[in-house]
């Protein structure tokens, strides 16, 4: 059966376009000079995640999945056309602005987990809420870290490190990171591409556990459908453009 | 850990190591270098302010370099016409000759002095107020006394023997207080031996009781004209103040120790960020600002540097303790030296670690996500 049959398919594909759009791209246009040759990996994408919305998106690799969740979380500029953020048209800020923008609404989770390996889980939690909330906050962060670790089933782990952890566990972690400040937003780039099923149904269930808890606005790359059937709405990308929203 | 600065450098032990160590071998430099030749300075000032006289009088050429070097120029004679002279009490000749230091290391003054053997002069005792505390006066051609310091000293204790001038010498008393120079021979026996009859490098000059001192050096100054007297009150002060040649080497030695601080930073926290590059990465995309990333990169400088500060004032201190107490050299170290080597230290590290900290911060978010 093919992805796009069984997305088809999806009882849980539905949206929520009549509320404000905590996404939203217009035209978004991406390229990279290779050698002699212009690669465009996104060709012009409109899109609108709207806020509270948990939207996945699917497709071949190298279809430009990855560069539109970065373009989306200002990680990157687009070569042209506009992403806003929460209403921010990223266009016309500058990267310190854009820094602040992605630091107070936005937490990332990645596919290799990217955790600092010389901290403790509790280091990387502490590390993430200097960054996001600073000195002021850190009553109110540790508050909110024990309570993450606690719904994430990580209370018992606080002073391991990343590598004593199963991979699973270490993907709770980046979620918990992630979602630490209570960011309007979670972008997470293949959250279960490297766990086996088991962990990778956990990982999922703190997901949806998150959006349903939290309210925040998922965007999240998946190639596996059963991941993608937690979300309110399916994105199929090919070569750089939207096929169906 | 949680402290990511910490953690970083406790993750790579022998870097962090190697960079202490560098940081500790810029202030080693500075404070053993600057502790030597501000200690030797100090040491033989407060010596030769020890002089009961009131007047040295010199020959022309200048004090700073003149009085540890001068050969045998300035006629005895002078001494017994400035003792005639209104005002003053007694006058003596001194000579002194520079060879290297025990075990090879530095330099070490002699002093040709007069013991009584000229009645024309006062001797020098009289004129210093030195006493012997142990053994006697040097009464034979071939006999020495030293200090309480170089009697400390196994190869010039008393009673041992040693080589001066081509000749053997016996210590024979051990005087106080210290001054001058450490190791005292008789006058005649320096000139001999040097082939300076009748000469000396310059004279101490002991005034009268109510005398003016101001006075005495004017009418000196206007019979040997030319010549120089110098008040033995400014001598500490004018040794403090150190020598130009001095200073412009210091400071060589200062900058040298910069250089090195911000070489071992900078070359240790270049490595650092490219391993880390990805982290970088990661921690744009939590928010960090570029403010965040060059602050953490240079509180990892700053702790190098703090420690590196504390292992070589460390080390420092056990050079001294060794130079202090195998050679004839004095190494002493003064609060604001140890406060220029300690900022020269930090600023090296700062310095060091900007660029690589600079070169973090302008990372591309996307590239340092997926390097390898």
């Amino acid at each position: 059966m093919s992805s796009a049959v069984m997305i088809a398919d999806m009882p849980t594909a539905r949206t929520k376009s009549s509320a404000p759009a905590a996404l939203e791209t217009q035209a978004l246009w991406k390229s990279y000079r290779m050698g002699t040759n212009d690669v465009h990996a996104l060709r012009g994408v409109d899109l609108r995640v709207a806020r509270g919305e948990f939207v996945a998106i699917m497709g071949p690799s190298g279809c430009g999945k990855s560069t539109l969740l970065h373009t989306l979380g200002g990680l990157q500029s687009p070569t042209s056309g506009s992403v806003a953020i929460e209403g921010r048209d990223l266009a016309g800020l500058s990267d310190a602005e854009r820094t602040e923008l992605r630091r107070d609404l936005i937490g990332f989770v990645f596919q290799r987990f990217n955790l600092f390996p010389t901290l403790s889980v509790e280091g990387n939690l502490r590390l993430a809420e200097r960054i996001c909330l600073g000195w002021k906050d850190a009553e109110r962060g540790a508050a909110r870290r024990l309570e993450l670790l606690d719904m994430l089933g990580l209370s018992t782990k606080l002073r391991h490190k990343p590598m004593e952890l199963s991979g699973g566990e270490q993907q709770r972690v980046a979620l918990a990171r992630a979602i630490v400040h209570e960011p309007a937003i979670l972008l997470a780039d293949e959250p279960t591409g490297n766990l086996d099923s088991q962990n990778s149904d956990n990982v999922l269930a703190m997901l949806k556990r998150v959006h349903k808890e939290l309210g925040q606005t998922i965007v999240l790359i998946t190639h596996d459908i059963d991941v993608a059937e937690a979300a309110d709405r399916v994105v199929l990308m090919k070569d750089g453009q939207i096929l169906s929203r | 850990m949680d402290n990511m600065v910490l953690a970083n450098l406790a993750a790579r032990p022998i870097r962090s190591l190697t960079s202490i160590v560098g940081i500790a071998l810029g202030v080693i430099l500075i404070l053993v270098t600057v502790g030597l030749a501000r200690g030797m300075l100090l040491s033989s000032g407060e010596r030769e302010g020890n002089l009961q006289a009131e007047l040295v009088f010199l020959p022309p050429s200048g004090f700073g370099a003149g009085i540890s070097t001068s050969p045998l120029t300035l006629p005895v004679a002078y001494a017994e016409a400035i003792a005639e002279m209104p005002g003053v009490a007694a006058t003596t000749p001194v000579a002194r000759y520079v060879r290297t230091g025990a075990r090879g290391i530095g330099f070490e003054l002699i002093e040709g002095v007069e013991l009584g053997a000229n009645a024309a002069l006062g001797s020098y005792p009289d004129v210093t107020g030195l006493t012997i505390v142990e053994g006697r006066f040097p009464e034979g051609p071939h006999e020495l006394m030293v200090d309480r310091q170089r009697a400390a000293d196994p190869e010039t204790h008393l009673g041992a023997k040693l080589e001066l001038l081509g000749a053997t010498f016996e210590v024979v008393g051990v005087y106080e207080p210290e001054v001058g120079a450490r190791m005292k021979i008789p006058l005649e026996s320096m000139q001999e031996l040097l082939g300076a009859s009748e000469r000396a490098s310059w004279i101490l000059i002991q005034t009268e009781p109510g005398a003016s001192v101001d006075q005495v050096a004017t009418a000196v100054e206007a019979q040997f004209p030319g010549n120089q007297i110098v008040f033995t009150r400014d001598i500490p002060g004018m040794w403090a103040q150190g020598i130009p040649s001095l200073k412009v080497f210091l400071n060589v030695v200062i900058a040298l120790a910069v250089f090195i601080s911000t070489l071992t930073i900078f070359l240790a926290l270049y490595t650092a960020i490219t391993e880390r590059t990805r982290e970088i990465g990661i921690l744009k995309s939590m928010g960090g600002s570029k403010a965040f990333i060059v602050g953490l990169i240079e509180a990892e400088a700053f702790i190098l540097s703090v420690l590196g500060i504390g292992f070589g004032s460390l080390v420092a201190l056990v050079v001294q303790w060794g130079i202090m107490n195998y050679t004839s050299l004095v190494v002493r170290f003064e609060w604001q030296w140890v406060l220029a080597a300690a900022s020269m230290a930090v600023l090296g590290g700062t310095l060091g670690a900007l660029y690589p900290a600079l070169k973090a911060a302008h990372q591309d978010p996307v590239e340092a996500l997926s390097y390898e």
